[in-house]
């Protein structure tokens, strides 16, 4: 099989996507508005003082060379220092992003264990009640953004019913007995062993997550079904039916695995997509993940953690459509990867 | 033979598809029998609704938008009278199909013998449920016997080397493998009716041919009876006892294979068989002029007039009976009633006529 050997060329590709996406960023963060070294010191600072930072942090010299010790350092996981934090902006992603990382793969579960399901329900009773109530569902889902139904339920199920808190991840009477090992609230509070924990993660977690889904579980149910319908005028599904396989059989073996690939490609999307809309509900819901964190950096033209978010959510971007192709492939075998003709 | 009740007996049977420009009347009164361990062929041009009238007795067709109306009789049931699920146990257990276009009837997704050992396995329980299913589906005896049936009959179509084209996708087989395939796919629950729509069509010669001669072997050693659907005249007479000429959505003529090419009675027919040089000893430039109906607007009377060289102002006005040529055959066309002063259609005076002969034009007179 060129199994391996299409892989490899994937992910050079991949590579060469990532230098492309540094230099981009790179740059654009440089010719942002504002004098970092300005912002880091406060407008008290003298202009001597200013300069002599501005030095430090190697920003009179070229941009090819100010990119090229910028690589550099990357490569050993060296990001630079937060002007905002003071702390290396490797060290603050590491303890921001996995709050975020957490809440969009929850999310993305709610997408996928919703979606997909709903998705072929409303295909097989096409035209149907249900299919309407479904396609409503994700018509609305789709159109409303989703600060919208983070509020929303905010208001009826912490506000009114006070079934769940609505800001945080964890009540801070947990908060000592709680290791961070993992970054991950749902792992860690099982690591500490609490399960009063545990469910009280949960309950911070659903909320958001479930906000944070609602757009894209639309998009998937919507496409899942047309595809589904799709496949299911196929002569091969005919065929199937033709032999008298069992009709559920012919729905969830023979017509799903063919609907899956556009749904698939999607969910890849979606995937990155979630990290955006994240940055919005984790203001609403004062989630301590990287949103907060990127606003601030953006605002307060912190260089070193803007190229280092943005890189962040870049690289999750390519490694996201790496993993879809690399399925997609797997599930069609006529589709070859990237630069393949199979 | 004509004693017993014939396997498959359709009649009266009409088939419409409600469209965006009208209602298309597709299959109109249409009357065949397919007798046990008989090969019937439907013949005639690409849509003259051939297709469709299987895919009524298959129950394939998806009600709406079709409409089908008549009766369709398999081993004395009448099978749209048959509750669903019924009539979804005899699919794939005792009527079976070989589809029209092998590459898109086989799930591209999916080997060959993931396909075609579901289709040993669970073909003809369309009825199963979930539980049942999941039982059958993991018992590994239950699998690997249906494994071993698949190899058996890819042996049997001639596939070459079964074992490797089981791990394969459809996309790596060529044309003619495919279509071993799904022949093998049709046969595995052993049918007692095939029916085989275009079979090898989609081939070049020397495929088609072999393929032909594998259903020349399949149709000699094996006790079934087939249905075949073709629009290639020289496939209707090697394989079959039995032919029905289809024009316009209605059956023209039927007759035993060999009384039909030595003897076709309907111009229709005359007109087909004239066509092949091969058939009719010299070729006939332009064959049979203008193109099939338009089943929104179909002519008036008889469906053929348009086209015919003998048609008249009584052909237009009047649907043509059937009338009888012995015991199996039959030709509707007004020319052969007794009543009618006009001119016998004979395979030479149609050829001749049809070379001369301009076809109406398809609006012309379209509102008298």
């Amino acid at each position: 099989m060129p199994r391996i050997g299409q892989i490899l060329r994937r992910l050079s590709g991949m590579t060469v996507s990532l230098l492309g996406l540094s230099v981009l960023i790179f740059v654009i963060s440089r010719v942002l508005p504002g004098n970092p070294a300005r912002m880091a010191l406060g407008a008290m600072a003298s202009d001597e003082q200013v300069a002599e930072l501005a030095a430090e942090m190697g920003l009179n010299k070229p941009l090819p060379l100010q990119y090229v010790d910028y690589m550099r350092r990357l490569l050993v996981g060296d990001l630079g220092q937060s002007l905002q934090t003071k702390n290396s902006v490797a060290h603050d992603l590491v303890t921001k992003f996995p709050a975020t990382l957490e809440l969009i793969t929850l999310a993305f579960t709610f997408m996928v264990v919703f979606g997909i399901p709903l998705g072929i329900i409303a295909a097989k009773h096409h035209g149907g009640i249900l299919d309407n109530a479904t396609r409503f569902f994700a018509f609305s889902t789709v159109s409303v953004p989703s600060f919208f139904i983070g509020i929303v339920f905010q208001l009826v199920f912490g506000y009114f019913l006070n079934w769940f808190p609505i800001t945080g991840r964890l009540s801070s009477a947990y908060s000592d007995e709680v290791v961070r090992a993992t970054g991950f609230m749902l792992v860690d509070t099982l690591l500490s062993g609490s399960v009063a924990a545990h469910v009280d993660a949960w309950s911070h977690i659903l909320l958001p997550a479930l906000a944070l889904s609602f757009s894209g579980m639309g998009q998937i149910i919507r496409i899942t079904r047309s595809s589904m319908i799709d496949v299911e005028g196929q002569d091969y599904i005919e065929a199937m039916r033709g032999y008298g396989l069992p009709t559920w059989m012919i729905t969830d073996k023979y017509t799903l695995k063919n609907a899956f690939v556009p749904t698939l490609t999607i969910l890849g999307l979606q995937y990155a997509w979630l990290l955006s809309g994240a940055f919005i509900i984790e203001i609403v819901y004062s989630w301590p993940g990287l949103a907060k964190y990127g606003v601030q950096s953006v605002l307060t033209s912190d260089v070193n953690a803007v190229v280092g978010v943005t890189m962040l959510v870049g690289f999750v971007f390519v490694v996201v459509n790496f993993v879809v192709d690399l399925l997609t492939s797997y599930i069609d075998p006529r589709i070859g990867l990237a630069g393949e003709s199979a | 033979m004509s004693d017993a009740a014939p396997l498959l007996s359709v009649r009266d049977l009409s088939v419409g598809f409600e469209g965006f420009d009208g209602y298309a009347d597709v299959v109109d009164g249409v009357d065949l029998t397919v007798e046990h361990g008989e090969v019937v062929t439907i013949a005639g041009e690409t849509g003259c609704g051939k297709s469709v009238t299987t895919k009524a007795i298959t129950g394939l067709l998806n009600e709406p938008p079709a409409h089908v109306d008549g009766t369709v009789e398999f081993d004395g049931q009448d099978l749209r009278e048959l509750p669903d699920d019924e009539r979804r146990e005899l699919n794939g257990d005792r009527i079976s199909v070989i589809f029209q276009n092998p590459l898109s009837s086989l799930n591209p997704v999916f080997t060959i013998g993931e396909q075609l050992t579901d289709t040993a396995q669970f073909g003809g329980d369309g009825n199963t449920g979930i539980l049942g299913y999941f039982r059958r589906r993991f018992s590994s005896t239950d699998r690997s016997a249906a494994r071993e049936r698949v190899l058996e009959l890819l042996e049997e179509v001639r596939m070459p080397d079964p074992e490797s084209v089981m791990d394969s996708y459809p996309s790596e087989l060529s044309g003619g493998m495919r279509q071993r395939a799904i022949i093998a796919q049709a046969l595995l629950n052993e049918p007692d009716l095939l029916i085989a729509d275009e079979p090898g069509s989609a081939l070049d010669v020397t495929v088609h041919d072999e393929i032909l001669s594998l259903l020349e072997d399949l149709i000699a050693e094996r006790d079934m009876s087939i249905l075949m659907i073709t629009h290639n005249l020289g496939v209707a007479r090697r394989l079959s006892d039995r032919v029905y000429i289809m024009y316009g959505g209605r059956i023209a003529e039927t007759a035993p294979t060999a009384e039909i090419f030595d003897a076709p009675h309907h111009p229709y027919t005359q007109g087909l068989i004239a066509s092949i040089p091969r058939l009719s000893g010299e070729s006939m430039a332009g064959g049979i002029g203008g193109s099939v109906p338009e089943y929104t607007d179909p002519p008036m009377g008889c469906r053929f007039h348009p086209r015919c060289p003998y048609a008249d102002e009584s052909c237009r006005s009047s649907e043509p009976a059937d009338v009888s040529f012995g015991e199996q055959a039959r030709s509707a066309c007004i020319r052969h009633s007794d009543g009618d002063s006009g001119p016998v259609p004979t395979l030479q005076e149609t050829k001749r006529r049809l070379s001369e002969h301009e076809p109406t034009p398809e609006p012309a007179e379209g509102n008298q």
